[in-house]
């Protein structure tokens, strides 16, 4: 589903075709230095079992996930209102075949909101990984929507157009070390469509750092991360258009911004097939978002407490 | 007739109930009991050490010097004493389990090593330990 909303979006934007270009030029860097380098790789993984190189198997993991959260919004004035609103319960599909996976990340707590991700194998050695990938950067919002839901008026929202998902093409570089994972999205973005039908493009580049200490049969994971966002695409969501303008919401125009994340994430085996996981997520959001009449508040404090069912 | 049924499960139920119980006792004198609890441990991933206090249990009619051993039956039925009781009926001892393979607890007589009773922890785990899930755990 993602892949073909990617793929109509592609179709139908020339704006996004230059930074595809240099995107798919690297790509093909990428793929023509790494492939002989993976042949090396796959000719010693056939003489050693124990090698972590795979990309023929075929492997699969579902797990269903249900878990209470508390999720602040950076929105003005938004927040969890009902019991339900803090119930969590999502399914979790892990596959990969020939380079191919689908993967949800969920070693982190923003696996709460959906992140699924569909990507490719383009290069897997020892200590490091190239992937393609795909997959939904920024969540979007319906104004309408939320105030619904708020069931009270919230003036700066009040009649502001429907920001939809962005989703993204990318090239992702992962190192990893003993008990750490970094990694680094290089994505070409497009966000859904605004009012005049038109698409916005920018790059986004999402890093990450997880190190794991495992603590008897507890696994304690350390995470940091740091995430660029274009102009154009923080314009698109939290900027305020001539038509938005009310005395509520004054003319905005956004600047680039940046994310970045904190992150304590446990996990516990209480059998076979059930876990318990719990995490806290400092979010700061950098002050060109702050700035936004949308917005009131810039540091966010998520906190997760669930159960991780493994089929 | 109601009280009847009630009373048919209820057996059937206690029947049940002892014979889990007597699983766990496992001994190979009948007049010795020998438990180990709990007798599953539970790992994150496969592979990875499993870590667990241990109560063990056993008890005799006759009095005998025993001695409790933990064997690994893939590592070369590689083996440790852990502790012993001289002339005793019987026996309690907490133990820290820490492996990634399943280990028998054995009740051995002191004298000859004579086996008495023994009994399996089984170490299982939540997520299978594929190739690509190495890289996963991390991530």
């Amino acid at each position: 589903m993602l892949m073909l909303t990617m793929l109509v979006k592609i179709i139908n934007l020339h704006t996004l075709k230059q930074r595809l270009i240099w995107l798919l030029t690297a790509l093909y860097f990428a793929i023509a230095t790494t492939g002989f380098a993976a042949q090396e790789v796959h000719s010693a993984a056939t003489n050693y079992a124990n090698s972590p190189i795979v990309k023929n198997d075929f492997e699969w993991q579902v797990m269903l996930d249900l878990s209470l959260v508390s999720t602040p919004q950076i929105l003005t004035d938004v927040k969890q209102t009902e019991a339900i609103d803090y119930v969590h319960l999502g399914l979790l599909l892990d596959i990969s075949y020939k380079g191919f996976f689908l993967q949800s990340n969920s070693r982190r707590s923003s696996t709460i909101i959906g992140s699924g991700e569909i990507g490719y194998q383009l290069s897997v050695q020892n200590d490091w990984e190239l992937d393609l990938i795909l997959k939904t950067y920024i969540d979007g919002f319906d104004p309408k929507e939320i105030i619904r839901d708020q069931k009270q008026s919230i003036p700066q929202l009040e009649g502001l157009h429907e920001r939809g998902f962005t989703d993204g093409i990318a090239l992702r570089y992962s190192r990893f070390f003993d008990n750490s994972i970094a990694y680094v999205d290089l994505a070409a973005a497009l966000t859904d469509k605004n009012k005049q039908g038109d698409y916005t493009s920018g790059i986004i580049i999402d890093s990450f750092y997880s190190y794991l200490i495992p603590y008897r049969n507890w696994d304690i994971y350390l995470g940091a991360g740091l995430t660029y966002y274009d102009k154009s695409l923080i314009n698109y969501y939290y900027g305020i258009d001539v038509d938005e303008v009310t005395s509520a919401r004054a003319l905005h125009n956004a600047k680039a911004a940046f994310r970045a994340q904190l992150e304590v994430y446990v996990q516990y085996p209480l059998s076979k097939n059930w876990s318990f996981n719990s995490s806290v997520t400092q979010t700061f959001y950098s002050n060109s978002i702050k700035h936004s009449p949308l917005v009131d508040e810039n540091k966010l404090t998520q906190l997760m407490i669930g159960v991780l069912y493994v089929f | 007739m109601y009280s009847n049924i009630s009373r048919t499960l209820l057996i059937i139920f206690s029947f049940f109930l002892s014979s889990v119980k007597a699983e766990d006792d496992i001994s190979l004198s009948t007049n010795t009991s020998f438990s180990v609890q709990p007798q599953q441990c539970v790992t994150l991933r496969q592979g990875r050490n499993c870590y667990a206090t241990l109560t063990i249990q056993w008890q005799k009619s006759t009095e005998q010097s025993l001695c409790l051993h933990q064997v690994n039956t893939k590592q070369n039925n590689s083996e440790k004493k852990l502790f012993c009781w001289p002339k005793s009926n019987k026996g309690e001892t907490s133990v820290l389990f820490e492996s990634s393979d399943n280990l028998t607890y054995q009740l051995r007589t002191l004298k000859d090593e004579k086996l008495i009773a023994e009994t399996e922890m089984v170490v299982s785990w939540v997520h299978k330990n594929t190739a690509r899930k190495r890289r996963w755990r991390l991530f």
